[in-house]
């Protein structure tokens, strides 16, 4: 416990981000929707899966839940997952399925107790999404789009943007860009 | 928080007017402010600590400008056994500031700010009134979080601050008015350091800080100053709704030790000072937010000592860069 907390003061004081490469850990986590998502397993169940950061009283996050709905209708035809990660410490099944129903959120939350999925793919911030393909490389991460709680039309959807190409069979365009929303409490 | 030179601090006497305005205009901008404010909450990450530090960047701003307009009435001052005078009939004195504001992110942890002040001050003494000012003392800064608040879950955010304000106003003993209120600056060079605490609970964020200020030495026609070395207390708190307007509340207590005078302390020239400030900050757009703050010097015995008690208004209008 003290070596994890001098680690991370240590990380903090430095203000350095992992230097590693994100990469979906080995884990089990429970989900809104009922019984347990389990990585990097589950990923073979679509050609992409979509990872994105939640933190229930975010104002980012809470604006953008829209444009999340929409972006699930538009690419689950089109072999695309979405999953929300819970990582913070107030994180429980029951809280957010409660706020799934009051929200209206229909993707499933999956509950990162302990951060795992947090740490191993750099979430710093909420509304940070992450494309992984079926095998668990990370294709992109970053930001929904270049908003933050004031939605525009003219906003750069990063996170769509990344989807189109990887099904075009191409790279996507930028494979990082800057996530806007809270920063997570996980520790 | 800069403090205007005054050697005419404690003639002043406010119209009944503005007296009573202050109070309520501040109070209609929060009720304004309400009436945007949704029942829920929202996480005080954005919202909070830019409420109690206007020129501050938020999270994700990599730089901004901004403009701050002052104005202020003087109430009265303590004397130097902190007891409380109200100001005489027939004077008044209005002090006025617009602040150009300044800041980039260097750092992902680290930014630093420039304020210019522009002061004016209008004065009135029986038979007499007076209208002055020019620019007042630049003041850089630069704040280091060392630890982010929220990063780790129940330990508070730590900052480090640092500043240098520059003597580039009039001090008093250079201005050409009768009543001085052409007098803009302290004359000093002043350093400063501090450490800055905060913590965010659910819409809830509330901060303290320790700042100690060194004013260095200065000639002062012919005579070596040297006011005392300065430390300031801060304890603020603020509240987000859900629409990320928020409303905070600070209070800071400053204490000065003894001025000297070529090297001589001068007995009873010690200060201290408190203020009170109820602010409310409106988000206009992700880049844009506008806040008005309130602010008082409670007019009550042994609050202060040789300061003058003012009340007054401010608007921020911030433009910030993603």
């Amino acid at each position: 416990m003290m070596r994890s907390l001098a680690l991370t003061l240590l990380v903090l004081l430095a203000g350095c981000a992992p230097t590693t490469a994100p990469h979906v850990p080995s884990v089990a986590l429970p989900s809104t929707h009922g019984g347990v998502e389990a990585f990097p397993a589950n990923l073979s169940q679509a050609p992409w899966t979509v990872l994105v950061f939640f933190s229930a009283d975010c104002p980012c996050f809470s604006a953008h839940e829209a444009r999340l709905a929409e972006l699930a209708r538009a690419y689950g035809p089109r072999g695309v997952r979405f999953l929300l990660v819970d990582s913070e410490l107030d994180a429980s099944l029951a809280r957010d399925a409660l706020l799934s129903r009051e929200r209206d959120l229909a993707l499933p939350i999956v509950i990162d107790a302990d951060a795992v999925l947090a740490d191993a793919l750099a979430a710093e911030y909420a509304t940070y999404s992450v494309v992984l393909d079926a095998t668990g490389s990370v294709r992109f991460r970053g930001g929904i789009d270049s908003d933050k709680s004031y939605l525009s039309a003219d906003a750069t959807a990063y996170l769509s943007e990344a989807l189109d190409d990887l099904l075009q069979g191409a790279q996507p365009r930028r494979t990082e860009a800057k996530a806007l929303g809270c920063l997570l409490s996980t520790r | 928080m800069r403090r205007r030179a005054s050697r005419f601090a404690s003639l002043g006497q406010p119209s009944a007017l503005p007296l009573v305005a202050l109070p309520l205009a501040a109070l209609l901008l929060a009720a304004l402010s309400l009436t945007v404010a949704t029942d829920a909450l929202a996480q005080a990450c954005c919202a909070g600590s830019t409420a109690i530090t206007p020129g501050r960047l938020g999270l994700h701003e990599d730089a901004l400008v901004g403009l701050q307009l002052r104005a202020s009435s003087l109430m009265g001052s303590y004397d130097h056994l902190g007891h409380y005078h109200g100001s005489e009939p027939g004077s008044s004195e209005f002090g006025f500031q617009q602040d150009v504001l300044a800041a980039l992110r260097f750092h992902r942890q680290g930014q630093v700010a420039v304020l210019v002040p522009f002061v004016q001050t209008q004065r009135s003494v029986t038979g007499h009134s007076e209208f002055g000012g020019g620019l007042g003392d630049v003041n850089l800064s630069l704040r280091y979080d060392i630890i982010q608040a929220r990063r780790l879950g129940a330990w508070p955010g730590v900052a480090l601050l640092v500043g240098l304000t520059l003597p580039t106003g009039v001090p008093v003993e250079s201005a050409d008015n009768v009543l001085a209120t052409d007098a803009t600056g302290t004359g000093a060079v002043q350093t400063n350091g501090g450490v800055a605490l905060e913590q965010m609970f659910g819409a809830w964020t509330v901060s303290a800080a320790g700042i100690v200020a060194k004013r260095w030495p200065r000639d002062a026609d012919g005579v070596e100053q040297e006011l005392g070395t300065e430390w300031t207390f801060v304890a603020a708190g603020a509240y987000t709704f859900a629409s990320e307007v928020a409303l905070a509340a600070t209070a800071s207590y400053a204490i000065e030790g003894d001025a000297s005078i070529d090297g001589a302390d001068q007995p009873d020239s010690s200060r201290r000072l408190m203020t009170a400030t109820a602010s409310a900050v409106l988000p206009l757009s992700d880049h844009a937010r506008l806040q008005a703050t309130a602010f008082v010097t409670p007019p009550i015995s042994s609050l202060g000592a040789n300061q003058t008690a003012l009340t007054g208004l401010s608007f921020v209008f911030i433009y910030a860069w993603l």
